[in-house]
């Protein structure tokens, strides 16, 4: 059947998004135009707000449209902490624990040298004006427990050395609910060198 | 392994390194790898973004065991296992592995079997494990990828076919090979360097500097003009420490 340009325009917006095929592209199209067309209009207006002026904090590089976002500007935070993640994820997902009350800093991604994503890529030149600012005493390291997230923890860590500031990794290991024999050997292996006294 | 050997009854698959993967398509990975026997492939691992058991096997600097189907472009990985558990590199050892993946991916073309260079990078590897140098392990590895791609001259002898003389200078041309030169000349560097380049011994103060340079200076011609994003990063490291 031929579709109208503007129907046809939709679905082929909607596809976009990661995980939508043609099928669904259609269903999410129908559901909008049939159903509710107040929350169309919603959607298109939050997508056209959040394009435009959602940028990145300036001191975290998180997601806000604010020049500093309200976690940095919140005087509750302990500002001598400050915790590295790769994505904006990563951070609500630690904000979410309810177990950390720093700062954060965001990498928008990991040390991957074959693809080309260096130091300058990840800002980590912005980092260390951040550090060399005296006020943090602590940095926590959660890169993932990728090679690549490895290999960034291990260049973070070098640049809190030479600073004299304490940096620490994230615990890593055997999963909760883990039974070994399914566990790899690389993943064992840390848990074997990161174990402790009980 | 050939087809033929499959179907005698004996074993499968390949000994193998990944070299570099990627996300491919929505749930799968592009690997790169080192075989033993093959050189280097592309290989599809299909789904291994999903599959947690697979993706936690499919780690670099890790001795594999892969079967892998197909002839062309790119294969596909139909099962793959650890040969044995090697510690994981860390620290500054993990961005000298990448250093070693940097160099193989930029230098050895696919499809081009390098057996003895493959177990030059396996033990490498190994001694990136447990090194408490790494620089020597670099060089060892720099030096057999030379000779392996045949980009390495003589190291016992001079252009002028005379020995080459431990108190003597030379420089290191890359067209002609080991020029003698004059103390003076800003490329030169001590014959002793040379012999001990020769001799594998990469642990002497004196001589490491300019075996470094020396490797480096034959590299260069084929690496082309981007600069490695590892040697990048260990520059980075060595500057803080
Ligand atoms: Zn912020």
């Amino acid at each position: 059947m031929q579709l109208s340009p503007m129907v046809n325009e939709l679905m082929e917006a909607l596809r976009r998004l990661p995980g939508v095929g043609p099928k669904s592209a259609q269903r999410l199209a129908l559901h909008l135009l049939q159903r509710d067309r107040d929350g169309a209009r919603r959607l298109a207006r939050a997508l056209d707000a959040a394009a435009e002026r959602v940028g990145h904090c300036t001191q975290c590089r998180t997601l806000t449209e604010e020049l500093v976002c309200s976690l940095c500007r919140n005087p509750q935070r302990d500002r001598s902490q400050l915790c590295v993640v790769e994505w904006p994820q990563d951070q609500w997902s630690l904000e979410n624990s309810g177990a950390y009350r720093g700062l954060y800093y965001l990498l928008m991604g990991r040390l991957s040298p074959l693809d080309g994503i260096g130091p300058r890529e990840l800002g980590l030149d912005k980092l260390e004006v951040r550090l060399n600012s005296g006020e943090i005493t602590e940095v926590i390291l959660a890169t993932s427990s990728t090679i690549e997230g490895e290999t960034t923890a291990h260049v973070l860590s070098e640049m809190c050395r030479v600073r004299g500031i304490a940096a620490t990794r994230l615990a890593q290991g055997v999963p909760m609910g883990g039974e070994l024999e399914f566990v790899d050997g690389g993943t064992l292996a840390r848990a074997l060198n990161d174990r402790r006294a009980i | 392994m050939t087809a033929s050997s499959r179907s005698t009854g004996q074993a499968t698959g390949e000994v193998g390194f990944i070299l570099h993967a990627r996300p491919w398509r929505d749930t799968s990975l592009l690997l790169e790898v080192l075989l033993r026997d093959s050189g280097r492939r592309g290989v599809v691992a299909r789904g291994a973004r999903s599959n947690v058991k697979q993706r936690g096997r499919l780690q670099l600097f890790r001795p594999l065991w892969l079967d892998l189907a197909g002839r062309g472009e790119l294969a596909q990985l139909r099962a793959v296992e650890e040969m044995r558990i090697l510690p994981p590199l860390q620290g500054r050892a993990l961005i000298c592995g990448y250093y070693l993946n940097e160099l193989l991916m930029r230098l050895l073309p696919r499809d081009d079997a390098h057996p003895a260079l493959f177990d030059e990078y396996t033990r490498a590897i190994e001694a990136l494990v447990s090194a408490t140098k790494e620089a020597p392990v670099l060089r060892g590895f720099e030096k057999a990828l030379l000779e392996q791609l045949g980009w390495a001259p003589d190291w016992n002898m001079s252009e002028d076919g005379q020995p080459i003389e431990a108190g003597r200078f030379y420089r290191m041309d890359t067209e002609q090979g080991i020029m003698p030169c004059l103390p003076h000349d800003p490329e030169a560097v001590a014959g002793l360097s040379l012999l001990h380049l020769a001799e594998q011994n990469f642990d002497t103060a004196a001589s490491a500097r300019d075996i470094r340079l020396l490797l480096h200076r034959l590299l260069a011609p084929h690496l082309g003009s981007k600069p490695l994003q590892s040697r990048e990063l260990l520059k980075l490291s060595f500057a803080v420490k």
